[in-house]
């Protein structure tokens, strides 16, 4: 029988060894003295590894760990993406009402320029303290959602009823579109 | 369904103190594993506490089939790549065979060597393999912390750093070999 190659004799000495690899190596040591030594060179080692100081974790370590975790809730970059994605979808709706409405897009546009310089001017004058600066903001917005929403309700009347059927099939293809999305990246979670 | 799965889904439900006990579970051995691996305590306590952190953003990801440990471990494991990413420190490629240096061939020790290793106490030798880490390359230290101070199995570490079983015990031993060739050169 060839000498044990040291690999095996580590997996020997940490009994991670079949028991019939066990017996053929018991069987060579017995006969072999250069894989005696071996053995006994890494033997002190084997059994000093079951020695080796850990590092001791300090008290409290769990509470500091729980007092840095968020409940499972959404955390403020996902708010505000989530708030971009609405508004993102809402304009989106907007412009495919745009293409089948009567109105003008200029028309439109003017309003909403409007609108943002209406709101932005409210904001600016009442915008000293930071949080009524974000409740103007948010206002701000709402305000301009219900304009395009106004103006998508006008569209919508004056529409014939074969568009306005497939304007609703294409606002619900992108509602499940935009859930979907938002399934994957935050209720699953990223795989990757 | 085990213990580690039910504390899962009672932390997911919001219970916090499901949450505590993995941490107080699992606390000493991540930190263990970054400190050994980094050989620096107080950034593995900073990134242990962010390991637990992104556990617990990310238990609802957890899939139960698989164990939580490894799952835990995993974790762990890229969070130190991402550091060693950030910090750019330099490793061996595991892409190509080990190079043996001189320090790590292997050597003939003289019968007088072989004594003096066994006077040591196996505590005292154990702090010198503990001391001895720094001179194995961050890859292979880090799974021979897995392995001999994390008491990891050889599979466990193989699906953990997703390398085959034969590959973790042959990058074990070149750490051995290198801590032993390293001592007796010391002693």
């Amino acid at each position: 029988m060839k000498c044990i190659p040291a690999l095996e004799l580590y997996l020997f000495l940490e009994r991670e060894l079949s028991d019939r690899r066990k017996a053929e190596i018991k069987t060579h040591l017995s006969s072999c003295p250069k894989c005696q030594e071996s053995l006994e060179k890494r033997k002190s080692l084997v059994h000093a590894m079951e020695h080796i100081p850990s590092l001791q974790t300090p008290r409290g370590f769990s509470k500091q760990v729980l007092s840095r975790i968020n409940p499972l809730k959404p955390s403020l970059s996902e708010c505000l993406k989530a708030a971009a994605a609405a508004f993102v979808f809402i304009s989106l709706l907007g412009f495919v009402f745009l293409a089948f409405s009567s109105h003008s897009l200029a028309d439109l546009i003017v309003q909403l320029f409007q609108s943002i310089i209406h709101s932005s001017q409210e904001a600016l004058i009442l915008g000293i303290k930071f949080i009524k600066t974000i409740s103007i903001f948010v206002n701000a917005f709402l305000q301009l959602t219900r304009l395009l929403i106004q103006n998508i309700l006008a569209v919508f009347t004056v529409l014939s009823t074969e568009i306005q059927i497939f304007a609703v099939l294409i606002s619900v293809l992108m509602a499940i579109g935009i859930i979907f999305y938002f399934k994957q990246k935050y209720i699953l979670g990223d795989k990757g | 369904m085990n213990d580690d799965n039910e504390l899962v889904q009672q932390t997911i439900k919001g219970d916090d103190r499901s949450f505590e006990m993995i941490v107080k579970k699992y606390q000493n051995s991540i930190i263990n594993y970054l400190g050994q691996s980094l050989r620096n305590t107080n950034l593995a306590l900073e990134l242990s506490q962010e390991v637990f952190i992104k556990v617990y953003s990310s238990l609802h990801t957890f899939n139960p089939k698989y164990k939580f440990k490894t799952w835990l471990f995993k974790i762990a494991s890229n969070h130190m790549i991402d550091h060693w990413r950030k910090k750019r420190i330099k490793t061996i490629s595991m892409d190509h065979p080990f190079k043996k240096t001189e320090s790590s061939a292997p050597i003939q020790i003289s019968s007088n060597q072989i004594p003096a290793l066994q006077k040591l106490e196996l505590k005292e030798l154990g702090e010198k393999i503990e001391k001895a880490l720094d001179i194995l390359p961050p890859k292979l230290r880090e799974l021979f912390v897995c392995r001999h101070i994390n008491d990891m199995s050889y599979d466990e570490i193989a699906e953990l750093k997703e390398l085959p079983v034969g590959t973790v015990k042959n990058r074990v031993f070149q750490a051995k070999e290198m801590l032993k060739d390293h001592l007796e050169k010391s002693i």
